[in-house]
């Protein structure tokens, strides 16, 4: 006990003793003191005479200066004789000499073009007017017009060619694409965090509010320098730092409500139709409800009790569980209505930025809260941020990025399956029968229990139940680095990253004795899981202007990185108490022979070289070109890769015959070429590994019926020759800015040929179930172009408006999967009704399987007439017969007058013809208004759900459509097939499910004021009003025509479950009011 | 100031020194796995050959292998007894379509349960060959022909099963590495010598239950020739069980799906089901059959599949000799007061009578009464006594082994061959040892077993009579034969491949089966019934495309797919 006390003891002195180190460098850094120097101040406006604040000055040659106030002023102690540069985002930079006069005012001049802003791209800092790569910049202010917990739902339709797909769970991870699909595994872009490269999806965890600018590298000629990983391109993300001057806080903080989307009727709710609809389907089938079922008394007749079933119960006899009582609810039980509930979402953040010449900080912390439409849903988020930087003498810089974050969550995934799942809460709404109430007679849940009603779970038990079943995500990331300038222009730069991670979820599963599924046992499971990568990068960076003519830069860099990962697991069932005090695995406490434990891991690492040349000549013609060389330890003999890139840039607007086309600002022609990797494989994929488990390899061989004998065999092949993936991308691209650059337009063309494709393609049967080894097999292309179109336009000192359009399309194509297979089925997903998507040559990626529905047969003789197909009856969908198989299975191409598998095919694609964004600014006075459209042309959505909400699969609801719309002799017209039990046959895959989903979005729309100055408390405030996914214009029939990946929280396989919509989580509509204030 | 220059510099050159000696750097070698070297000892050979018994329940718990799992059962409830007329998929109308599309033999290659078997059968077949690779590779291991006969006898096992199902597949022995062997080769003779080199290395007990004997793989070669209608020889090899003196019928039918004595004299090779035993969700107690269990009752809440017919409910009805009515079952449905022989009430859940110690069966047990039925599956479901496990729904996965070879299926197949030999005295007397058996025990009123006039008996008359009048005529002895073996073996997977080899398959299915029960159950009338290519299944197409080099598949389809 003692020495524990003493240590303990030991510990805070530690603490206390950095704390203190800590604040006394700060002290050191923080003094200025310069013996003769002269105090220089003034002013700095806009070109129209407003104040400017924010604007940096900073002694040249130095790294001494201020920032401007809200009022536009400054003041700086100088040596005299020094020069400053004024700078602004947007703005001309302006240098001046101080001479004797102390005051200094300066009217920024709007720069000609916004190109002359400096961003970050792969390992270094380049003037955007420089890139000849395909780069979309999004800065801060755009970023800041959508509240959104992760900066990837706000980067939706900001920059052309990258999409986003995300579904209105709380805190939900977004996924992102960039530039079409390049691999049936994961499509994941490489995330470059201050420097840092995180591979997993680092969204959620990340305070969207911390970020200054956003990257994202669409080609390989400007991602290639990160080679290794850059195959679904990079987005670099740049957090904010602390600026010269003093102390500034900022707080930012919305309160927003968030409304379930407007379709709660789309289902029967009266129980009474629900009677009409099932008494039909039987009665067409020539049968009559059963007795033991609820609605088995007549059409039109509801009964008192729904279990058991009938006019009477005994209501004293209720026990829970034996015997229990539900009565039905007459007025019908509107099951979308119960789950979803308008909730709040709120986020607070503090920023804390500032400077010194020699020190420069920005903290941060933010708090987010997003409870979800769904019952019981939440997401929080806590962060923290200490970014710093120190300069030590002249030429060396130190400084560090660093985040903490925990998450914790509910959400669907908790309960169930998680979104986009059979058993998920989204079809247990679809599933639910109207008639059925919330609660028993007895106050307990109540379910369908009653033989013919569904198979569904009561999604409010489920969701109460599960409202504990907490996941929580810890995350540190940041690095600290080193800069020495060796000499003018050379600088040598480390920076040691590490990102780590603890992720930690536990569910407990109760008994729900209410459904007609039931389970009657109890269970916890927990998993647990931690990750460290760290990545240690330094490079060497040489930057001159030889002569007038020649801007040259080298850089050289070296990279090393290694992760490891580790989780354990476990599972106990039949607890005697389902208090949550006893959720642990201690067999005491449960069945002890009910437990499994498990854990895993894997390491990985990389070692990295690279090197980039920039050269522009006369600002004119302009060369860039990197190498990377990979070394990998997903490897067996091939663990090395190079990857080159080049590209060339001709400023055509320099040229002397473009001077009298003055209205043209800038024109720059590009053209890039390049290759990247991927090396996406797991861990030990060049070796034959055994094992198995219970489950899979052991076997009761002596017939003990609880126990097994151990087992062991081959569960994955190996493949030590798997080598690096290649993607090779041209791109070609055209900027123009005209008008002064009032306009500007952006145009990029491009190819990705993936080759070598990492794939583990599936061997033959014969061949056993052991995993195939990730090789390099497949080949798949995209084309497209990007189209990104900006007008800005200032009418008069108090109107100006900005109009920004982004456009996109890609094509995906699998040219090439095995070498020797047509097609495989998209795996992961266990469909009711067979396959239903497919891989195949010369189509995209998740393509819709099935046969081409032709309408509803409408009488006997179209039935004969009909080439043969199974269950063909008038009433009954007709499938189109498009070819046949000859005596050995081959296709002929030719109709075979039957309708078999020969006649599926590929019946629709979820990629879209394009994409576009449309951002509209309005600046009047004091007020902006901004609002931004998206749209979706030509993408098509799978509606697996019209299995249940349409074809009522283990009577479930359906949609009230149904009721008018279905076929019968008195409605010919009908689009629905005839109801009728036996028709199994219309449910088969066919065109039927497949919907167009063109939609149009307004994604946002806010209005905000501007108070110029609020006293002495706030040195600026903005108040606004914000609506998301205000209104949805779609023809398409399910809750969302923008459904998330199905699988996405498996990873791998999402993009081979493109557009399937299997139930999902709808975007909901948000109204907030939040304030940006700065003191 | 100075300092932090070389310590920068120095960090550079260590930097340098790592990507230097970056070969170390990049191993990474596996983890949570062992490799092949680690096994080429004793414990691991054995710990192989376990794996591949592991696979006799058709399921390794692999989802995105075997997805949905139920196609790859160890018990070919799919395949042997959905499209036969002993049973329909049940259920209700839609739920796993593809069995549905078996059961009306709308039958595609495309059908992914195809798929499941074919790989379930392969992937034992390949832990079969990598046991005996593993041997072969070490040093000192013992006991090497029991090993390789054991492997040996899995592998034809597989064989068998897929050969039953297609016909036309690829043999794999361990020296096979060609993946894409073409399907046209007779595997019969690979079978005979993998089941006779078991014969020849087997010793007639094993230590473990659950391993294969000389007597399983006897019974096995009998079975094989059986098949391919060589009677005497697969005579010599049943006889050969039998006379071994090594196995009985035990007293009552109903314990050889007991816990107790499913390891019985009865038992010749089963599938070992076990649950709480370090897995999560019973996952080696028969998964893959975990759909037949039924839809209430208290107790269980899912699934409701395998449902019986009216035609196997139909078959037990006896005559005043307690004899099947072989030409006349099923001119009327049974009633209550039809004398009835008593496996009906251990093979089928009828209503109002009870279901083990369940208490009655009742409609409210029934998914969709309407659609597929009364009756609910029986013989595969454990007592509440007995150890089960749960998963997504209750109580439905057991430790009731399912039999591959059972005693009472070598008598009835040694009968057959008696009949087709002409020995009809001595098909008659094995029949009749079945048949004394079955009169052994009937369902009592408190659940457990009791006597056939136990007077708590209210729901029937139970009897069995025996063939007391000497067989003279052959077709008569051999529809006797046949129809026992319907009665015996109801639900256990065999009826359809029964019905096909015996080449009665298209009439019995077409005219005595669907033509009368599509009258009692009208989604029949969408069955195309049995054509001439449904004498084969056809082979999964995803196979078929995997098989291609330079663009030809090397399996071949069966006939009319």
């Amino acid at each position: 006990m003692k020495r524990k006390h003493l240590s303990k003891h030991r510990g805070m002195l530690i603490l206390l003793k950095t704390v203190g180190i800590s604040f006394f460098f700060l002290l050191l850094f923080g003094s200025s003191a310069s013996a003769q120097t002269m105090t220089v101040s003034g002013k700095v406006t806009d070109e129209t005479g407003l104040p400017l604040p924010g604007v940096s000055i900073l002694v040249l040659g130095t790294t001494t200066g201020t920032v401007t106030e809200a009022d536009g002023s400054y003041e700086l102690r100088v040596e005299k004789g020094v020069t400053l540069q004024f700078s602004f985002t947007g703005y001309n930079s302006y240098t001046v000499v101080v001479g004797d006069n102390g005051k200094i005012d300066h009217a920024m001049e709007p720069s000609t073009t916004a190109l002359s802003e400096v961003v970050v791209t792969g390992y270094s800092t380049q003037r955007k007017r420089d890139i000849t790569g395909a780069v979309a910049v999004v800065n801060a202010e755009e970023l800041n017009e959508v509240a959104a917990t992760s900066f990837i739902q706000k980067l939706e339709g900001r920059a052309a060619g990258v999409t986003v797909s995300t579904s209105g769970e709380p805190g939900e991870g977004a996924v992102i694409r960039i530039r079409g699909i390049s691999s049936f595994q994961n499509n994941d872009p490489l995330y470059v965090i201050d420097g840092v490269p995180v591979e997993d999806s680092y969204s959620t965890g990340f305070n969207p509010n911390d970020i200054e600018s956003i990257q994202v590298l669409k080609d390989a000629s400007s991602a290639s320098i990160y080679g290794s990983r850059a195959n679904n391109g990079v987005v670099i993300v740049t957090t904010k730092k602390g600026k010269l001057g003093k102390t500034r806080v900022t707080y930012d903080a919305y309160v927003g409500r968030q409304n379930p989307i407007n379709t709660t009727d789309y289902l029967i709710s009266n129980p009474l139709d629900y009677s009409d609809y099932i008494w039909t389907k039987y009665e067409n089938a020539g049968k009559t409800v059963d007795a033991s079922n609820p609605y088995g008394q007549g059409r039109g007749k509801l009964p008192t009790y729904t279990f058991p079933a009938g006019n009477t119960a005994d209501e004293s006899a209720y026990s829970y569980p034996d015997n229990i009582i539900v009565k039905g609810n007459p007025n019908g039980t509107n099951w979308f209505d119960e789950v979803f509930d308008p909730s709040v979402l709120t986020e607070h953040n503090i920023g804390v930025s500032g400077g010194t010449e020699n020190g420069r900080y920005y903290f941060s912390t933010s708090y987010t809260d997003n409870k979800g439409t769904m019952l019981n849903n939440y997401f929080k988020r806590m962060s923290l941020r200490a970014n710093t930087e120190f300069n030590v003498g002249k030429r060396v810089v130190l400084g560090e990025n660093l985040s903490l974050s925990r998450i914790t969550s509910v959400g669907n995934d908790g309960v169930s399956g998680g979104n986009q799942d059979e058993q998920g809460v989204m079809t247990w709404v679809t599933l639910m029968n109207p008639l059925t109430p919330v609660y028993d007679v007895g106050g307990n849940f109540a379910g369908d229990k009653a033989p013919g009603m569904s198979n569904g779970s009561n999604p409010i038990a489920a969701l109460t139940r599960a409202k504990d079943n907490k996941g929580t995500f810890y995350r540190i990331l940041g690095n600290t680095y080193a800069e020495l300038t060796i000499l003018d222009g050379l600088k040598a730069r480390t920076s040691f990253g590490v990102d780590f991670y603890q992720n930690y979820t536990g569910g407990f599963n109760f008994p729900n004795f209410e459904n007609r599924e039931f389970n009657s046992s109890n269970g916890w499971t927990e998993d647990w899981s931690n990750g460290l990568t760290w990545t240690w990068t330094n490079t060497l960076a040489f930057n001159k202007t030889l002569g007038s003519a020649h801007a040259l830069g080298v850089m050289v860099g070296y990279e090393a990185i290694k992760g490891n990962y580790r989780n354990i697991g476990g599972s106990l069932a039949n607890y005697f108490s389902t208090n949550i005090n006893g959720w642990y695995l201690n067999t005491g406490l449960a069945d002890p022979g009910s437990r499994v434990v498990y854990s895993g891991g894997f390491t990985a690492a990389l070692a990295s070289a690279f090197a980039k040349l920039d050269y522009a000549y006369n600002d004119k013609y302009i060369l860039s070109a990197t190498i990377r060389r990979d070394g990998s330890s997903n490897f067996g003999n091939e663990k090395y890769g190079v990857f080159p890139a080049v590209s060339v840039g001709w400023r055509v607007s320099g040229e002397s015959f473009m001077q009298e086309l003055d209205f043209i600002s800038d024109l720059k022609l590009r053209f890039g070429w390049g290759v990247t990797g991927n090396q996406r494989v797991p861990g030990g994929n060049a070796f034959d590994r055994f094992g198995g488990g219970p489950s899979s390899t052991f076997y009761d061989i002596s017939g003990q019926q609880t126990g097994v004998t151990t087992g062991y065999a081959l569960t994955n092949r190996g493949n030590a020759d798997t080598k690096w993936e290649e993607n090779v991308s041209t791109n070609a691209g055209l900027d123009l800015s005209i008008l002064d650059g009032k306009i500007n337009f952006v145009l990029d063309v491009y190819k990705r040929t993936v080759d070598g494709l990492l794939f583990p393609a599936a061997l033959p049967g014969t061949a056993g179930t052991a995993a195939p080894a990730f090789v390099n097999i497949g080949k798949m292309e995209n084309k497209g172009f990007d189209i990104g179109l900006d007008y800005k336009a200032k009418v008069n000192a108090d109107l100006s408006f900005d109009l920004g359009l982004t456009f996109s399309r890609y094509q995906n194509e699998i040219i090439s999967i095995d070498g020797s297979s047509d097609a495989f089925y998209s795996s992961g997903f266990d469909s009711r009704i067979g396959l239903v998507s497919i891989n195949r040559l010369g189509y995209s990626i998740s393509s819709f399987y099935g046969y081409t529905a032709d309408g509803i047969f409408q009488s006997e003789a179209e039935v004969d007439a009909h080439a043969t197909q199974d269950g063909a009856e008038v009433g009954r969908l007709r499938f189109k017969d498009i070819d046949g198989f000859d005596a050995d299975g081959v296709l002929t191409g030719v109709p075979d007058g039957k309708i078999d598998d020969a006649d599926k095919g590929v019946i629709g694609s979820p990629h879209p013809d394009f994409v576009g964004g449309l951002n509209l600014g309005v600046n009047f006075k004091n007020f902006d208004l901004s609002i931004f459209l998206f749209t979706s042309v030509g993408n098509q959505i799978f509606q697996y759900n019209k299995l249940f909400d349409t074809f009522g699969l283990f009577n479930s609801n359906v949609r009230k459509s149904v009721l008018t719309d279905s076929w019968s002799e008195t409605n010919t017209g009908g689009s629905i097939p005839k109801l009728d039990i036996d028709d199994t046959f219309s449910q088969v895959p066919s065109s039927f499910y497949v919907e167009d989903a063109s939609y149009v979005r307004l994604k946002n729309i806010s209005i905000g004021y501007t108070f110029p100055k609020v006293g002495n408390i706030f040195s600026s405030l903005r108040l606004y009003v914000q609506a998301q996914n205000l209104l949805t214009l779609t023809g398409y029939s399910g809750l969302d025509p923008a459904p998330s990946n199905f699988g996405v929280q498996d990873g791998l396989n999402a993009d081979q479950w493109n557009g399937f919509d299997f139930g999902n989580y709808p975007a909901n509509k948000i109204w907030m009011f939040g304030l940006n204030a700065a003191f | 100031m100075k300092n932090i220059k070389f310590i920068v510099l120095g960090l550079v050159l260590m930097g340098a020194m790592i990507v230097a000696c970056s070969d170390d750097f990049l191993e990474a070698p596996p983890q949570a796995s062992l490799d092949e070297g680690t096994l080429g000892n004793q414990q691991g050979v054995e710990a192989s050959l376990i794996s591949a018994y592991s696979m006799l329940d058709g399921w390794n718990d692999d989802w995105g292998t075997f997805s949905p799992p139920w196609g790859g059962a160890g018990s070919n409830w799919v395949w042997g007894s959905v499209p036969s007329d002993e049973a329909y998929k049940g259920s209700e109308p839609g739920d796993q379509l593809e069995i549905q599309q078996v059961e009306l033999f709308q039958w595609a290659p495309g059908n992914v349960y195809l798929n499941v078997k074919f790989r379930a059968l392969y992937e034992g077949i390949a832990r079969a060959n990598a046991t005996i690779n593993l041997m072969k590779k070490s040093a000192n291991i013992q006991e090497q022909g029991r090993i390789e006969g054991e492997a040996r006898f899995l592998r034809a096992h597989y064989h068998f099963d897929a050969w039953k199902i297609w016909k036309n597949v690829p043999y794999y022995n361990e020296t096979d590495l060609d993946f894409r062997k073409p399907n046209t080769e007779d595997i019969v003779p690979r079978m005979i010598e993998d089941f006779q080199f078991a014969i020849d290395n087997l010793p007639e007990t094993q230590g473990a239950v659950g391993r294969a004997t000389k007597g399983a793989a006897q019974a096995y070669l009998g079975k094989l020739y059986l098949y391919t209608g060589d009677f005497t020889k697969a005579k010599t090899q049943l006889d050969a069980v039998v006379n071994s003196g090594k196995y009985a019928l035990l007293p009552c039918f109903h314990d050889v799906f007991t816990q107790e004595h499913e390891n019985g004299s009865e038992m010749i090779f089963s599938i070992q089901a076990s649950v709480n035993d370090g897995t999560s969700e019973g996952q080696n107690g028969n998964f893959a059959d975990r759909l037949r269990y039924p839809n209430g009752g208290g107790t269980f809440s899912c699934c409701g599949f395998h449902q019986p017919s009216q035609n196997l409910v139909n078959s037990h009805k006896v005559d005043a000799n307690g004899l099947p009515m072989i030409s006349t079952y099923n001119n009327a449905d049974a009633a209550a007061s039809d004398p009835i022989d008593p496996r009906v009430d251990w093979t089928v859940g009828r209503d109002d009578v009870p279901f083990l110690t369940y208490g009655n069966h009742s409609p409210a047990w029934i998914r969709a009464r309407a659609w597929a039925g009364p009756y609910s599956a029986k013989k595969f479901i454990h007592d509440p006594g007995e150890n089960a496990a749960s998963s997504w729904s209750n109580q439905q996965l057991s430790t009731i082994n399912t039999p591959i070879i059972r005693y009472a299926d070598v008598l009835l197949m040694l009968a057959e061959c008696e009949v087709e030999i002409g020995s009809l005295e001595r098909a008659r007397e094995l029949v009749n040892m079945v048949r004394a058996r079955a009169a052994g025990c009937a369902q009592g009123p408190d659940g457990g077993a009791t006597n056939l006039n136990d007077p708590g008996i209210t729901w029937a008359t139970y009897q069995v009579g025996l063939y007391n009048t000497p067989w003279t005529d052959k077709d008569g002895a051999r529809n006797a034969v046949r129809f026992e073996r319907k009665l015996e073996l109801a639900l256990e997977g065999h009826r359809f491949f029964d019905l096909r080899r015996w080449g009665v398959a298209k009439d019995v299915i077409n005219n005595e089966y669907l033509a009368v029960e599509k009258t009692k159950r009208t989604y029949l009338d969408a069955s195309g019934g049995f054509e001439d290519r449904h004498i084969l299944y056809p082979l999964p197409s995803v196979q078929i495309e995997l098989s291609k080099v330079n663009g030809t598949p090397q399996l071949r389809q069966n006939d009319g797919y």
